[in-house]
C-alpha cells in the first residue's frame, strides 16, 4: 500500500513549504573585491540597527512595553521548542512499565555506541511481551543526534526537553540505568506527536508495511 | 554410480543419477532459492520456493524433490517461475505477522532473507485472522503458531535425526498448526534441534534470547560435556554467552546437539562460580588474593617435600580440563615435585581403559565415528546411545536412514533405541562374556572360520541352551542376531559406559574382539567426558609418561629428561595395585592436589573418598564451583571455564579440537595451566609459557601421538591423533567367571548406575535449564518389582546396600528389567556411590518404602 504525504512541519503544511534560493559560486565584482566600501556598508547596517533599537528602547513606541531580551539563566529559563533535542528518555506506559520492546534497533543505529540493552520476556495479560531487562544509556557518549528516536518503531525512546543536570564529576554517574531514563508518557505527549509528524510515523503500522 | 547429463540454465552438467536437481545445481554454483530444504534431512517440499521449469513439463516442479534425468533441460530463472516463487512467499506472508522487531529470529530469518531477495514490497493478498494458541508450557521450547510457516523442518528433524517423532501437524488447510503427537505439553529429549532448524521464529528457545542475533559474535568452541566433542558456537555479546548454536556440515555432529550441549551453558555465568582464591581459616573458606594462596601452597609443598619427599604429594588430573592443563599438571609433579604420584579418575577406576588402552587390546578401540556412518550393521553393547551420548545416537539414526543399516542393542537394561532396533536383547548383568561367546558359537556353527585351535576347542564346550538360560536371552534371538551379523559387510560394535565401569570390562572387550575378528568389524569405545582420552594421552598416569611411555623405561626417562631439562624420579607409584585414595587413607600421602574433579561424587567408593579427604593434611582443589570435594579443601583455586580460555580437547575418536576464548574469565579465575605455571615458577621450576600455543608446541614435540600437529593447523574438524595401533587378528579364550556380589540375603536387587539425559558431571547440575528438566535423582525400578513392594511412581524410598543408604524418589519403568534397579550418578543430594564400595563386585540393594 502507499500512504499520502499529509503531515506538516510546524504549522506550515508541507506542500506550502518553498525551498530557499541559495547563490552558489559567487564571482566577486571589482567593487566587492575592494572590501572597504562593503565594510562601510556593513557598518551602516549595524549602526542603523543599533540606533533604531536604542531609540526604541529609550522611547518605546506607543502601546508597547520596554522589552529586555537577555534571559537571566538560571533564575529565568527559555521556553523550549518541541523540536529541541534534550536528553533521550524512555517512555513509561500508563501502567508504569516501559514501552520499549528491546528490539535493539537503537542500539544498532547509535553512532556513539551509547546504548546497551539486555532483553527479556514478561507476562502481559495472557500473552508474553518483550521488555528490556536492562537498558543502559551512557550519557558521556551520547551525542544527542536523535537517531534512536527516529529509528524506534514503538515510540519508546524520545528526545525530551531536559538539558539540565547532565554534567557530572564522575563518569560512572553518567551511565544511566533504565530507572533513571523512564518518564511518564503524559509528559512526553507533545514530543511524541511531533516525532510522528516529522518522521511520518503517523502512518507507521507494522502490519501494513508489506 | 550412474551418471546423467542434464542442462540447467544452458549449462551442461554431469551429475550422479541419485542426486536431485537442486543438489546438482548447487554443485555447479547455480543458485536456486530454498526455504524448507535442509541438507541433513530428506527433501520436504512444503515451501515450493525452489520451483524450476522443466522443458516439456506443463507445470514447474520443486527442484529439491526432483531427481535428475538424462537429457533434462531445467530453467531456474524463467519469468513464470520467478513470479510463482514470489506468489508462494506472499502466500506465506499472508499469515505471518511482521513482528520482526520482537522476533528472536530477526536477522537470521530465512523468510526475511527471501522476502528481501525477491524484492517483495507490497502485499496484495489478504486473509481472515485466525485465533491460534501460543505454547509456553513446552519447558525449554516455545512455539508461536502465528509465526509458523509450516515448513515441517521441525517435524522431520525430530523424526529422522532425533528419533523422538514428537511433532505433528494438527488440523488442516488454513488452520493447521504444529502440535505434539499426543497434544499434551511437550515432553521429549529437549535437544532443541527444532529450534535450530526453524527458518523463522516459530520455534524458539525457552531461555529467551536476551540479545539480538546481529549483535552476537560467534566463537567456535567444543562442547565441554561428554566425550563426543561436538563443535559448537558460543554466541557472545559484551562478555556474556547468550546461547549455543552449532553449524551444519562441520565436525562429528553435523549441527546436531543434545539438550546439555544446547541449553546447558548457563554454568558459565552463575552466582556459584568461585571468583577468588579461597583459603581455609578455621572451618571457613575465606577469600584471599592469588599471591597469598600461591605462596601458601608453595610453602606447604616445599615443607612436605623436604620432610617426607615429593612422593608424599599426590595429584588428580581432570577429564574435563584441556590437554594443556593436564600436560603441565603432570610436568609440574614430575619435574618440580619429583613425584610420579599423579592419576586421573578414569585410570583409577580401571587402568585397562586408561593407561593400558593401547596395549591391553589387540584391536584399536579408539576409533573414528566414520566407521558408524560407513557400516551396515551397528551393534551397541552395554551402551545407551539415546541417553548417554545422544549425538552418537543421531549418527546411528542417520546411518540407519541413509544406508538402511540394522541396529542390534544389547544391554543389561532395556535401553532400546528410537526408532526401535531390529534386535534388542536384555541380558543378566555379569553374563556378558557368556552371551558374546554364545553369539560367536552360533556364528561359527553355521560357517567355516579360521582361528586358533584352542579357541575353537573352547567354543565346542559352549551350549547355546546353557547360554540362553543363564543370560536370559532367548536362543532364537541369539541365532537371529548371529545370522544378521554374518551377512553384514562392515559391522561396527559400540561399547558404552556400562562396559568400562564393569568389573569384567576387559574380558568383555576381549570377547567382543573375538567377535569383531570373525565378522570383520570395528569396535568403538565411548568416552564419558570431554577430555577423558586426552588426560591419558597427556600422561596424568602414575606409571606412564605422556604418550604412554613406561615410567620404568629408562630410554623414555632419558628422552623426557632432555625435553624438560631435569632429572626425573626412577621410582614409579608408591604402592602397586592401590590408588591414590587408598594411599591417602593409609596416611602415606600428606598433600593432595585435585584439578577440576569432584572425587566425592565420582569415585566408585563415596564413603572412602570422603574419609580420605577428611584425613588428608593439606588439600588443594582447583575448580569452578565449590563442589563437595572443594568443601574439604584447605586452598581453593578458581579456574576458568572452557569459554574463558584457550586449549585443546581430545574426544573419544582421538580427535584433537580447539576451544577458543569467548569471554573474559569470571572474577579472578584463571585458566588451569596458568595457575599451575605460576605455582611451578614459585617453587623453583622454570615454566616459560606465554600462550596456550607454547604449551601445545611442547606437547607436539614431546608426544609422538600428537607429533606433526601445530596449534594453528587445528581447524573446524580438528586433527586426529596418530594412534598407531595396528590391528592384530588374535583370538583369546575368554572364559566366563562369576562376579562376587556384595549384599545380604534380603537384598534382592542388582544395583546399576549410569548417566541419563540432562545431567553429566558437575557442570549440568549448575545449569538452571538442566535442573528444570531433571531436578531430582530417581531410582528406576521394574513395574512388577514395584508391585511386589507396593511402590508407586514418585514414591520416596530408601535404597539400602551393605555400604550405606540413600533416600530418593522412584520411577517405575520397563527400562529396568526385573531384579535390577538403576540410579543415575551426578546428583550430589543422592550420591549413588555411597552404595558401592568395591569396584570388582556386583552390589545388591534392597528398597524400603518410606512412610509419609
Amino acid at each position: 500500500m502507499s500512504y499520502e504525504l499529509n503531515y506538516t512541519v510546524g504549522s506550515i503544511p508541507l506542500d506550502k513549504l518553498k525551498p530557499k534560493k541559495v547563490r552558489k559560486n559567487i564571482e566577486l565584482t571589482l567593487w566587492e573585491r575592494l572590501y572597504i566600501p562593503e565594510i562601510a556598508r556593513g557598518m551602516i547596517v549595524t549602526t542603523r540597527h543599533f540606533i533604531v533599537n536604542m531609540v526604541g528602547f529609550i522611547f518605546p513606541p506607543e502601546g508597547k512595553k520596554r522589552k529586555i531580551f537577555t534571559v537571566y539563566y538560571p533564575e529565568e529559563k527559555l521556553t523550549i521548542h518541541v523540536a529541541y533535542r534534550g536528553r533521550p528518555v524512555l517512555v513509561q506506559r500508563e501502567d508504569g512499565k516501559e514501552k520499549c520492546i528491546a528490539c535493539g534497533l537503537c542500539e544498532r543505529i547509535c553512532p556513539a555506541f551509547a546504548i546497551s540493552i539486555i532483553g527479556g520476556e514478561r507476562q502481559r495479560g495472557n500473552d508474553m511481551e518483550r521488555y528490556p531487562v536492562s537498558y543502559t544509556l551512557d550519557m558521556s557518549r551520547c551525542v544527542y543526534c536523535g537517531l534512536c528516536e527516529e529509528v524506534c518503531p514503538y515510540e519508546a525512546i524520545v528526545m525530551s526537553n531536559e538539558y539540565e543536570g547532565l554534567a557530572e564529576y564522575d563518569r560512572e554517574n553518567m551511565i544511566y540505568p533504565k530507572e533513571k531514563l523512564l518518564v511518564p508518557v503524559a509528559k512526553l505527549q507533545k514530543r511524541i506527536e511531533y516525532v510522528r509528524k516529522i518522521y511520518g510515523k503517523s502512518n507507521y503500522d507494522l502490519r501494513n508495511m508489506i | 554410480m550412474k551418471k546423467v547429463t542434464l542442462t540447467i540454465d544452458g549449462k551442461k552438467i554431469v551429475a550422479d543419477s541419485k542426486k536431485t536437481v537442486l543438489e546438482a545445481a548447487a554443485e555447479n554454483d547455480i543458485y536456486i532459492p530454498t526455504m524448507c530444504y535442509l541438507k541433513k534431512l530428506n527433501p520436504i517440499g512444503s515451501c515450493r520456493v525452489c520451483l524450476v521449469d522443466i522443458e516439456g513439463a506443463d507445470d514447474p516442479m520443486t527442484s529439491c524433490q526432483l531427481p535428475v534425468m538424462e537429457g533434462m533441460v531445467v530453467s531456474t530463472k524463467s519469468d513464470r517461475v520467478i513470479e510463482l516463487r514470489q506468489l508462494m512467499v506472499k502466500l506465506i506472508l499472508v499469515n505471518h505477522p511482521v513482528d520482526c522487531t520482537v522476533c528472536e529470529r530477526s536477522g537470521e530469518c530465512r523468510l526475511q532473507d527471501i522476502t528481501y531477495e525477491f524484492g517483495i514490497s507490497r502485499q496484495d493478498l489478504k486473509a481472515e485472522p485466525v485465533e491460534r494458541v501460543k505454547k509456553y508450557d513446552w519447558k525449554l521450547i516455545r512455539y508461536n503458531p502465528y509465526l509458523c510457516v509450516l515448513c515441517e523442518r521441525c517435524i522431520m528433524v525430530c523424526h529422522e535425526v532425533q528419533g523422538v517423532s514428537t511433532y505433528k501437524i494438527k488440523n488442516n488447510g488454513f488452520r493447521s498448526v504444529i502440535d505434539t503427537v499426543d497434544e499434551k505439553p511437550l515432553d521429549c529429549d529437549f535437544c532443541g534441534q527444532c529450534i535450530a532448524v526453524c527458518p523463522v521464529g516459530a520455534m524458539s528457545s525457552g531461555l529467551v534470547l536476551q540479545a539480538r542475533s546481529w549483535e552476537l559474535n560467534k566463537v567456535r568452541s567444543v562442547c565441554s560435556y561428554c566425550g563426543v566433542g561436538c563443535p559448537i558456537n558460543l554466541d557472545v555479546k559484551k562478555g556474556k554467552v547468550y546461547r549455543v548454536t552449532s553449524d551444519d556440515n562441520i565436525g562429528i555432529n553435523n549441527g546436531n546437539l543434545c539438550a546439555m550441549g544446547r541449553f546447558g551453558y548457563q554454568f558459565i555465568d552463575t552466582e556459584d562460580r568461585i571468583k577468588t582464591p579461597l583459603i581455609r581459616k578455621g572451618d571457613r573458606l575465606v577469600p584471599a588474593s592469588w599471591d597469598e594462596a600461591l605462596k601458601l601452597v608453595s610453602a606447604k609443598f616445599k615443607e612436605i617435600k623436604n620432610s617426607h619427599g615429593g612422593d608424599a604429594i599426590a595429584g588428580i588430573g581432570s577429564e574435563r580440563a584441556s590437554n594443556e592443563d593436564n600436560y603441565l599438571f603432570q610436568k609440574f609433579f614430575r619435574t618440580v615435585l619429583v613425584s610420579h604420584n599423579i592419576d586421573n579418575l578414569l585410570n583409577m577406576e580401571n587402568s585397562s581403559f586408561g593407561s593400558e588402552v593401547f596395549e591391553k587390546f589387540d584391536l584399536p578401540i579408539i576409533n573414528s565415528t566414520e566407521y558408524i556412518t560407513k557400516s551396515d550393521i551397528i551393534f551397541t553393547f552395554g551402551a545407551d546411545a539415546c541417553e548417554e551420548n545422544p549425538v552418537i545416537g543421531n549418527i546411528i539414526r542417520v546411518t540407519m536412514r541413509d544406508r538402511e543399516a540394522r541396529l542390534i542393542v544389547g544391554s543389561s537394561r532395556d535401553v532400546g533405541f528410537r526408532p526401535p532396533p531390529d534386535f534388542r536383547m536384555v541380558y543378566k548383568y555379569g553374563t556378558e562374556v557368556l552371551l558374546i561367546n554364545g553369539i560367536i558359537k552360533s556364528i561359527i556353527g553355521s560357517r567355516e572360520s579360521e582361528g586358533i585351535k584352542e579357541f575353537l576347542d573352547y567354543l565346542k564346550g559352549i551350549k547355546l541352551e546353557d547360554v540362553s538360560s543363564r543370560t536370559s536371552v532367548s536362543k532364537d534371538l541369539i541365532k537371529a542376531i548371529s545370522l544378521s551379523l554374518i551377512k553384514s559387510k562392515s559391522p561396527v560394535i559400540l561399547c558404552g559406559r556400562e562396559i568400562y565401569k564393569h568389573p569384567r570390562g576387559v574380558e568383555i572387550i576381549h570377547a567382543l574382539q573375538n567377535l569383531a575378528n570373525i565378522i570383520n568389524g570395528n569396535i568403538i569405545l565411548y568416552r564419558e567426558y570431554c577430555n577423558s582420552q586426552g588426560v591419558n594421552d597427556m600422561g596424568v598416569l602414575p606409571d606412564k609418561y605422556p604418550g604412554y611411555k613406561n615410567v620404568a623405561d629408562l630410554e623414555a626417562k632419558g628422552d623426557f629428561e632432555k625435553v624438560w631439562g631435569v632429572t626425573l624420579p626412577v621410582k614409579g607409584r608408591m604402592t602397586a595395585g592401590r590408588n591414590i585414595i587408598d594411599d591417602v587413607v593409609d596416611g602415606k600421602i600428606k598433600a593432595l592436589y585435585i584439578m577440576g574433579e569432584d572425587i566425592v561424587l565420582r569415585s566408585h567408593n563415596g564413603n572412602q573418598a570422603r574419609e580420605a579427604l577428611k584425613k588428608i593434611d593439606f588439600l588443594i582443589v582447583q575448580d569452578m564451583f565449590l563442589s563437595e570435594t572443594a568443601l574439604f579443601a584447605d586452598v581453593v583455586f578458581p579456574s576458568a571455564s572452557f569459554s574463558e580460555r584457550e586449549g585443546t580437547f581430545t574426544n573419544m575418536e582421538g580427535r584433537i579440537q580447539k576451544i577458543n576464548k569467548a569471554i573474559e574469565p569470571i572474577g579472578e579465575s584463571r585458566a588451569d595451566w596458568v595457575i599451575i605455571k605460576e605455582l611451578a615458577n614459585k617453587m623453583g621450576g622454570s615454566f616459560k609459557y606465554s600462550f596456550t600455543e607454547d604449551v601445545f608446541k611442547e606437547i607436539a614435540a614431546a608426544i609422538p601421538l600428537y607429533g606433526g600437529i601445530t596449534y594453528s593447523s587445528i581447524k573446524n574438524n580438528g586433527k586426529l591423533a596418530n594412534y598407531q595401533s595396528q590391528s592384530k587378528k588374535k583370538f583369546r579364550v575368554v572364559q566366563h567367571s562369576e562376579i562376587e556380589s556384595i549384599g545380604d540375603s534380603d537384598m534382592p536387587f542388582i544395583f546399576l548406575s549410569g548417566n541419563t539425559f540432562f545431567h553429566l558431571g558437575t557442570l549440568s547440575r549448575k545449569s538452571a535449564a538442566m535442573n528444570m528438566l531433571t531436578s531430582e535423582c530417581i531410582v528406576e525400578i521394574n513395574p512388577s518389582d514395584a508391585e511386589k513392594l507396593k511402590i508407586n511412581d514418585k514414591d520416596t524410598v530408601t535404597v539400602k546396600s551393605k555400604n550405606g543408604n540413600i533416600t530418593i524418589k522412584t520411577k517405575v519403568t520397563n527400562k529396568s528389567p526385573q531384579g535390577v534397579v538403576f540410579i543415575p550418578v551426578n546428583f550430589e543430594n543422592a550420591p549413588a556411590n555411597i552404595l558401592t564400595n568395591k569396584k570388582d563386585a556386583v552390589i545388591r540393594v534392597k528398597i524400603i518404602k518410606n512412610e509419609q
